[in-house]
C-alpha cells in the first residue's frame, strides 16, 4: 500500500508546469479568442517536444507509454493553466483508443499522433458538443456502440457558440453508411466504456487544477484589495469563504488520484471511482467559481477579469464526459443496494 | 502508487478479525457516560489489552504493537465492521499517550502508560474554562509552585469523561505575570484528590459526558509536569495536533455510518424526500473521500512527512459529514425520529437518535469549526490576521 506518486512522475509534472507557466499566459489565451482557428501551433509543438502529446502512446510507436496515474498529474496542470489546446481530447482520449485498436487498422496513426502531427478526435455519444472539431483530420465515432472512423471530408461540422470563449465547439453530422466501421458493437462496448471513464477522469483532474487556480487568484486578490483600511482577506467572512474551497479540495484530490489508479489497474471498482472523482471535482470547482466571483466583488463579474477564463472552463468541463446527473445515476446503481461495496475496508480491493 | 494491501497487511487484518470475533462482548454495553456503562467499557479496555489491542500504534515497550498508520487504519476498519463498543479511554490512548511518549519523562511513561493501556486508569481532558473556550490561550486556572509541589486553584469546564474518570490532563497558568501563550504548564492530576471537586454536567442526551472541575488548593507533585514548566502551550498544540490530525476519528467510523445510512434508506424509501437520494450518494462519496485522504496522509507521514495545519481541514470535513449523515437518517426515520434515547424502540432507531445528538457536538469540540477555518485561512492560505 503506497498511495504516493513517484519522484519521476512529480518531476515530469513539474516540467509541464514550468512550460505552461511560460507558454500559457492568460494574455496568450485571450489572443486566441480573436485568432482564426483558436490553436497555438508553437505551443503545441513545445508540448509535443516535451513528450506530453505522445505520453500515453506505446513506446514502440514513439510515445512514452505513460499511464492514467501520470496523466492525472498532467491534466491537473492543464486545468491550472487554462490551456485551450486539445491535449485531453486528442493526446489522451483518442490516443488511448488508438492503443486499443488492432494493428492492421492504425495506418501509422499512433506514431503520427505521438509526434503531434495528427489531430484526431473521439466522438462519444455522451458528448453533444465536440470541442476543437475544426482542427481534426479524423474522427472516431460511436454509433450504436460500434466504432467507426471517418475523415473530415465526410462529416459536416456545425459550429456552435460555446460558453467558454477559449474553446470552439461543434455538433457533428455524419452518416455511418459513409464511414468505415472498425469494430462491431460486441467488440467495442468495453472500449467505449473505458474511453468514457478516461475522459471523465481527465476532466476531473482538470477541474482540480482549475479549482486550485481560482483559489490562488482569489487569495492573491483578497490579500491586496483594501477596504475599511485593511486587506479584505483579514475579514473572517472572506477567510471562511476561501477556507471552504481549500477543505473541499483537500478531500477531492485523493478521490481523483484513486480513480486514476483504478482505471490504470482495471480495478473492479473503476466505474464507481471515476464517477466519485467527477462528482467530487465538479462540486469543489463550482464552489470555487462561485466563491471566487464573490471574493473579487464587481471586478469578478467583468469580461476584463481573467477569472472568467477559468470559471467558464469549469462550467464547460462540468457537462463534458458525463454531467453531474449522469454520474449520480451511475453511482446510484453502484451504491444504493444492500450488497454494494461501501463501508469500512471497502476502499481498496 | 500501489493500492494493494501487502500479504502482511492482509494477515494482520485476518488476525484482528479473528480476535474480535471471539472476544466481542455478548451484549450491547450501556453508554459509557453512565456509571454502569463506564465500568463495563473499562472492562472492555482491559479485554482489549489482553490481546495487545488497546494502543497498537504505541511502541511495544509501552504495551503497543509498533503498528504503522496503515495497520492502524486496518485495525479501525475491522473494529467498526465488528461494531464494537466505544473507546472510553480515548483521551488517554489517542491524546495523552502519544504526548507522553514524545515529551514525557521516563518515570512518567513507566507510571502512567501501563495503567492507561489496561484500562486501570481512565483519562479525562481539562482544557476549557468558562472564559477560555475557542480562545484557549486566555486560561486563568492557576498552578503555584511551592517546593516540590504545584498548588492548583480555579475552574475547568466541558471536561470530557471527567464525571467518572480517574485522572485528567490540562493546562494551567504557572506564571501569574504571564499572559496568552506564555507561562502555561501542562499538568496531570488525579480527579479523586483533596481540593479537586468534580461536578458532572448533563449533555443534550441527559447523560454526564462532561463535567466542571473545581480546584481549591489541590496539591500535586511537580513531577506531574509534562514538558518543562511554561511549555504548556507547545505540549497542548502537540496533543491537539494528534487529536485533530488522524487518530481522533478514523475513517472507518464514517464509512460504517454511511453503510448503515444506505441500508436505512433502502428500508425506508417510503419516508424518503425527493432530494434525499442525491444526498445519500454524496455521503457515500464524502466518507470514501475521508478514507482516501487519510490513507493519502498516512502514506506521506510514513515516509517522513509531518502533520501540519491540514489537520484542521480534517476536523471540519468529518464533523460536517457526520451531521449530514445523521440529519438524513433522522428524516428517514419518519415519526420515530420523535423518540428519546431511553425508549424501548429498536437499537437501530435509538442509536441514530443518539448519534444525531452527538453529531451536533462534532463541529464544536476539539476546536470549533470556525477556529479550524481560521487556521486553514491563515496557515494554509496565508491570509492576514
Amino acid at each position: 500500500m503506497d498511495f504516493r506518486f513517484t519522484e519521476e512522475q512529480l518531476a515530469f509534472r513539474d516540467s509541464l508546469r514550468k512550460l505552461l507557466l511560460e507558454e500559457c499566459t492568460t494574455e496568450s489565451i485571450r489572443n486566441l479568442w480573436k485568432s482564426e482557428n483558436g490553436f497555438n501551433q508553437d505551443r503545441w509543438d513545445k508540448l509535443s517536444n516535451l513528450g506530453v502529446v505522445g505520453s500515453i502512446i506505446d513506446e514502440d510507436d514513439g510515445g512514452l507509454s505513460l499511464s492514467d496515474i501520470d496523466l492525472v498529474l498532467m491534466a491537473e496542470e492543464v486545468g491550472y493553466s487554462g490551456l485551450p489546446e486539445p491535449l485531453l481530447e486528442v493526446s489522451w482520449v483518442t490516443a488511448s483508443l488508438l492503443n486499443r485498436l488492432p494493428n492492421h487498422n492504425h495506418e501509422n496513426w499512433r506514431p503520427k499522433l505521438a509526434n503531434g502531427d495528427l489531430l484526431a478526435l473521439t466522438c462519444h455519444e455522451i458528448n453533444e458538443f465536440i470541442p476543437n472539431a475544426h482542427l481534426a483530420e479524423f474522427f472516431f465515432l460511436q454509433h450504436g456502440d460500434g466504432l467507426y472512423y471517418t475523415s473530415k471530408a465526410d462529416v459536416e461540422l456545425i459550429p456552435r457558440e460555446g460558453l467558454d470563449p477559449s474553446i470552439r465547439i461543434f455538433t457533428i453530422d455524419w452518416n455511418p453508411k459513409r464511414a468505415k466501421r472498425l469494430m462491431h458493437r460486441s467488440e467495442s462496448v468495453d472500449l467505449w466504456q473505458e474511453v468514457l471513464n478516461r475522459g471523465a477522469l481527465l476532466v476531473s483532474a482538470q477541474l482540480i487544477g482549475l479549482t486550485q487556480r481560482l483559489l490562488d487568484m482569489s487569495v492573491d486578490y483578497v490579500k491586496t484589495r483594501q477596504q475599511f483600511g485593511k486587506p479584505i482577506g483579514s475579514f473572517q467572512a472572506i477567510k471562511h469563504l476561501l477556507a471552504d474551497i481549500q477543505i473541499q479540495l483537500d478531500f477531492a484530490r485523493p478521490v481523483v488520484y484513486k480513480a486514476a489508479h483504478s482505471l490504470a489497474s482495471k480495478g473492479p471498482g473503476r466505474y464507481r471511482d471515476v464517477s466519485y472523482a467527477k462528482l467530487a471535482s465538479s462540486k469543489v470547482s463550482k464552489l470555487a467559481a462561485r466563491s471566487s466571483i464573490q471574493a473579487h466583488g464587481a471586478i469578478g463579474y467583468t469580461w476584463e477579469a481573467d477569472l472568467q477564463i477559468f470559471m467558464k472552463r469549469i462550467w464547460f468541463l462540468d457537462i463534458f464526459w458525463g454531467s453531474h446527473s449522469w454520474h449520480l445515476n451511475r453511482l446510484e446503481k453502484e451504491l444504493l443496494s444492500p450488497s454494494s461495496k461501501i463501508g469500512p475496508g471497502a476502499s481498496f480491493v | 502508487m500501489d493500492l494493494r494491501y501487502s500479504p502482511e497487511q492482509q494477515a494482520f487484518r485476518k488476525e484482528v478479525r479473528k480476535w474480535f470475533k471471539s472476544n466481542k462482548p455478548k451484549e450491547l454495553l450501556a453508554s459509557f457516560d453512565t456509571l454502569e456503562g463506564f465500568e463495563s467499557h473499562r472492562l472492555w479496555e482491559k479485554k482489549l489489552s489482553e490481546g495487545n489491542w488497546t494502543a497498537i500504534t504505541w511502541p511495544k515497550q509501552f504495551g503497543g504493537r509498533d503498528a504503522n498508520l496503515i495497520e492502524w487504519l486496518i485495525f479501525e476498519e475491522e473494529y467498526y465492521l465488528a461494531d464494537l463498543p466505544g473507546r472510553v479511554n480515548q483521551n488517554g490512548i489517542f491524546l495523552l499517550g502519544p504526548t507522553l511518549i514524545e515529551y514525557g519523562t521516563e518515570e512518567q511513561k513507566e507510571r502512567f502508560l501501563p495503567k492507561m493501556v489496561n484500562g486501570e486508569e481512565i483519562w479525562a481532558q481539562a482544557w476549557s474554562e468558562t472564559e477560555a473556550g475557542s480562545d484557549l490561550a486566555s486560561i486563568r486556572c492557576k498552578a503555584v509552585k511551592e517546593g516540590d509541589k504545584f498548588i492548583l486553584n480555579g475552574q475547568k469546564v466541558w471536561s470530557s469523561r471527567a464525571a467518572f474518570a480517574d485522572w485528567a490532563f490540562g493546562l494551567f497558568r504557572s506564571d501569574p505575570e504571564s499572559s496568552r501563550h506564555e507561562g502555561l504548564t501542562f499538568l496531570l492530576f488525579p480527579l479523586k484528590l483533596d481540593g479537586v471537586r468534580v461536578k458532572p454536567i448533563e449533555q443534550l442526551d441527559g447523560e454526564p459526558g462532561f463535567a466542571e472541575i473545581f480546584f481549591e488548593d489541590a496539591e500535586i507533585p511537580i513531577s506531574n509536569t509534562v514538558g518543562g514548566e511554561g511549555e504548556g502551550w507547545k505540549i497542548t498544540m502537540a496533543t491537539a495536533g494528534f487529536e485533530r490530525g488522524l487518530m481522533l476519528r478514523s475513517p472507518a467510523r464514517f464509512q460504517s455510518t454511511a453503510r448503515k445510512l444506505v441500508n436505512l434508506y433502502l428500508n425506508n424509501i417510503e419516508n424518503a424526500s425527493p432530494g434525499i437520494k442525491e444526498k445519500v450518494i454524496q455521503c457515500c462519496l464524502d466518507a470514501e473521500a475521508y478514507a482516501l485522504s487519510t490513507y493519502w496522509t498516512a502514506c506521506r507521514l510514513m515516509h517522513g512527512g509531518k502533520i501540519g495545519s491540514e489537520a484542521s481541514t480534517n476536523k471540519v470535513f468529518w464533523s460536517e459529514l457526520d451531521c449530514l449523515m445523521h440529519e438524513l437518517a433522522i428524516s428517514l426515520l419518519g415519526a420515530k425520529a420523535g423518540l428519546g434515547i431511553l425508549d424501548k424502540e429498536s437499537e437501530e432507531v435509538v442509536s441514530w437518535i443518539r448519534g444525531y445528538l452527538f453529531s451536533l457536538a462534532g463541529p464544536i469540540y476539539a476546536g470549533t469549526n470556525e477556529i479550524q477555518r481560521n487556521i486553514v485561512a491563515e496557515r494554509i492560505l496565508g491570509l492576514p490576521k
